[in-house]
């Protein structure tokens, strides 16, 4: 089949009128004068309308229409006494009024019920705001080594006061997580300390270094 | 009184406008449903059915579309029922047993409308539902595809497509209804008719 016989086709019930426009009346009509294969499809459609046109629905007789229409009626009386009718146009309006309102009170609800469950006093905290908070905190005080840090702009880095303090003090509890560690340049966080601080630091790391809690020849120091 | 009184009547409650409404249209509705589901005592069921849904949802009609087409919307949707449901529960229809015999000026006529329109009906029989109601509403209502859209749903190209498709089937269908017929019963009147094309 060409293709203009597939595209065409489609029109061939309707053949000669249509909803088709003037210059596609005037292609199907010269196609089909010059294409048999399209005369032909033409001529089995309209066979087959002809075999319907042929064989109407016969008219059951007058005694059938009394009988559908006193049977009906029965029904259609039934079911206005009984009000089954629907009700008018303004009703489904009212119908749907509840649903209106209800809609912005379960809104209300479910978000009065999610305040409660995530507020402040909620058992679960949120992990990432906690692991924000070192950052938040770093942001509001000027970078002391600003080359090394902007090498790894994503680690958490605490300022050097804190991070001393911490390793000077034996047994303390560890202010930030291995997490908030991992990352870290210990170069840069020596060129912002004093000779002191250094020292001290230093043998610090030497002394965990002995104990074998601390890796040797490390870049990323490990506090485990 | 045109459909748009009548049917503003109906809404305020008046039966005997409604009724006016299905006097006027209970031979279309009836015809649709003969075609849809190939029997006349189901047709009556089906056509009284779809008149009182009708009645029961008038107040819901609104009058952007013609009261015609809502009817006959109604009543497909009721056909798609019924042939669901004997599809689902019921044996096949018998093509043999057909009960939609009109009355014909003699014997032989009788016969031979009778065979024709067994014919006919156990073709469209074999058609998809939709593809048989778009083929009543279009040869028998003269319905434009826009309506037959708005019956069936989709839109006018689709409607044109799926009637020019179902004509193409119900051909072949009758067609191979005729080689059946000559291969298990070769009688005179089948040959008379099949000498007469």
């Amino acid at each position: 089949m060409k293709w203009q016989c597939a595209l065409l086709q489609r029109w061939l019930p309707d053949y000669p009128d249509g909803d088709l426009p003037a210059w596609g009346k005037r292609w199907l009509k010269s196609h089909v004068a010059r294409c048999s294969a399209c005369r032909q499809e033409l001529a089995e459609l309209r066979e087959a309308v002809a075999a319907i046109d042929a064989t109407p629905v016969a008219d059951p007789g007058a005694d059938f229409w009394r009988e559908f229409s006193r049977d009906l009626h029965l029904q259609l009386v039934q079911a206005a006494q009984t009000g089954q009718a629907a009700p008018a146009s303004a009703s489904p309006r009212r119908f749907w009024l509840p649903y209106l309102l209800g809609a912005p009170a379960l809104a209300v609800l479910l978000l009065s019920v999610a305040v409660h469950l995530t507020g402040p006093g909620a058992p679960i905290q949120d992990q990432a705001l906690v692991k924000r908070e070192p950052a938040a905190k770093m942001a509001a005080s000027p970078p002391r080594v600003a080359a090394p840090l902007a090498a790894v702009p994503a680690a958490p880095v605490l300022p050097a006061e804190q991070f001393v303090h911490v390793a000077l003090e034996e047994g303390a509890p560890l202010a930030v997580d291995e997490d908030d560690i991992s990352g870290w340049e210990l170069d840069a966080e020596l060129a912002g300390m004093t000779d002191q601080e250094k020292n001290a630091f230093l043998n610090n790391l030497h002394q965990r270094k002995k104990d074998g809690s601390c890796f040797e020849g490390f870049f990323l120091c490990s506090w485990g | 009184m045109t459909d748009d009184q009548l049917v503003a009547r109906a809404q305020a409650g008046d039966l005997p406008a409604f009724e006016e409404l299905v006097e006027k249209y209970q031979r279309e509705v009836y015809g649709l449903a003969c075609r849809m589901v190939s029997d006349a005592e189901e047709a009556k069921d089906l056509a009284q059915q779809a008149f009182l849904q009708a009645f029961v949802h008038i107040r819901s009609f609104r009058q952007d579309a013609q009261f015609r087409t809502w009817l006959f919307r109604i009543a497909i949707n009721q056909c798609y029922n019924f042939l669901k449901s004997r599809k689902k529960f019921g044996d096949p229809l018998d093509c043999e047993e057909i009960n939609l015999a009109g009355e014909e000026p003699s014997p032989e006529a009788d016969l031979v409308a009778q065979d024709n329109r067994r014919r006919l009906y156990a073709a469209l029989e074999q058609l998809p539902a939709k593809q048989r109601a778009v083929i009543t509403l279009k040869v028998e209502q003269g319905l434009s595809y826009q309506e037959i859209s708005r019956v069936l749903g989709g839109t006018a190209g689709a409607a044109r497509v799926n009637y020019c498709q179902a004509l193409k089937t119900l051909k072949k269908y009758i067609q191979s209804e005729d080689d059946h017929e000559v291969a298990m019963c070769p009688s005179t009147t089948v040959a008379a008719r099949l000498s007469r094309r």
